[in-house]
């Protein structure tokens, strides 16, 4: 039985050494490196899959904004995996760890801002100040929307953490009401796990939509930067 | 791990993990990593800044609490 609820989301150990870098490596065995130009099917599904989000997601950006296409479709890729791997009973997910996200997020949303300053500066400094802003009002939007700016890493961050340790824990919570309505009351017992499987599913849209939403906004940034 | 060549004309430092790694990542990566990602590694720095500071803080107030034990609460 767990101490407290939030013992499952604790960096796990094996025989005392910590576990977690193997498990954030680990969703990268499952991902196949085709080496022929025709693949088996599983290889083809996998490329068709990402040449999909790639089209999807870069058809938008210029040439600059395209060399990060790397970047980016590996981000999804990782964060998709990790959270729907972490689905999985008495499995360890690393995106429920405020580090782990703030260490994704805080590099690529610096080196979208970096990338704006440094080969469009006029144009990112400009972002500063909307368009149409009375005069008397110019210094507190200024502060507002450097404010604005500052916080996008760490809201990105807390998104996905709140979001995937969120469901987690419900997941947790209504299990364990089953467990325990089980030998009293079968058939809310039953009713607690309809709903757990309609969690679950909705668990599984929400490690992918969040997955989607982390890439899509840094994807933004990046357009608005290049 | 094999270190030096088992030619006996040549006598240089091998390491055929370091090669593979060279020619399988390094090589295909190096636009990226030199070019591309230039603002991604600074951010990465900035990031190691802060985690720097954010364990500093934290071993300086452990380091304050455990000098200075705090009387019983009440």
């Amino acid at each position: 039985m767990n101490e407290n609820l939030f013992t499952p989301f604790s960096a796990p150990t094996i025989l005392n050494q910590p576990a977690t870098i193997p498990i954030i490596l680990f969703p990268t065995l499952l991902i196949l490196t085709p080496k022929h130009p025709i693949n088996n099917r599983l290889a083809t599904i996998q490329q068709n899959l990402t040449r999909f989000t790639l089209k999807q997601m870069m058809m938008t950006h210029n040439a600059k904004g395209q060399t990060w296409s790397l970047m980016l479709t590996s981000l999804i890729t990782f964060t998709a995996t990790t959270n729907l791997l972490g689905l999985m009973p008495y499995s360890f997910t690393p995106t429920t760890q405020l580090s782990m996200n703030l260490a994704m997020a805080i590099p690529l949303w610096a080196g979208t801002v970096m990338v704006g300053l440094r080969f469009k500066t006029k144009n990112s400094l400009a972002h500063l100040l909307p368009q149409g802003t009375p005069t008397p009002l110019i210094p507190m939007l200024v502060a507002i929307e450097t404010i604005s700016l500052l916080i996008q890493p760490v809201a990105l961050a807390v998104r996905l953490t709140a979001n995937i340790t969120a469901g987690h824990l419900l997941m947790h919570l209504i299990g364990n009401t089953v467990l325990a309505l089980s030998t009293t009351n079968l058939s809310m017992a039953l009713l607690a796990s309809t709903l757990l499987v309609l969690l679950t599913i909705l668990e599984i849209a929400v490690a992918l939509i969040q997955a989607y939403v982390f890439t899509l906004l840094i994807s933004l940034y990046l357009r608005n930067n290049t | 791990m094999k270190l030096y060549g088992t030619r006996g004309d040549i006598s240089h430092f091998q390491c055929p993990m370091l090669q593979s790694f060279i020619k399988n990542v390094w090589i295909p990566m190096k636009p990226y990593y030199t070019k591309v990602y230039q603002e991604i590694w600074i951010g990465m720095g900035l990031m190691g800044f802060i985690v720097y500071k954010i364990r500093a803080a934290d071993k300086r107030s452990k380091a304050l609490k455990a000098s200075a034990p705090a009387p019983g609460h009440h």
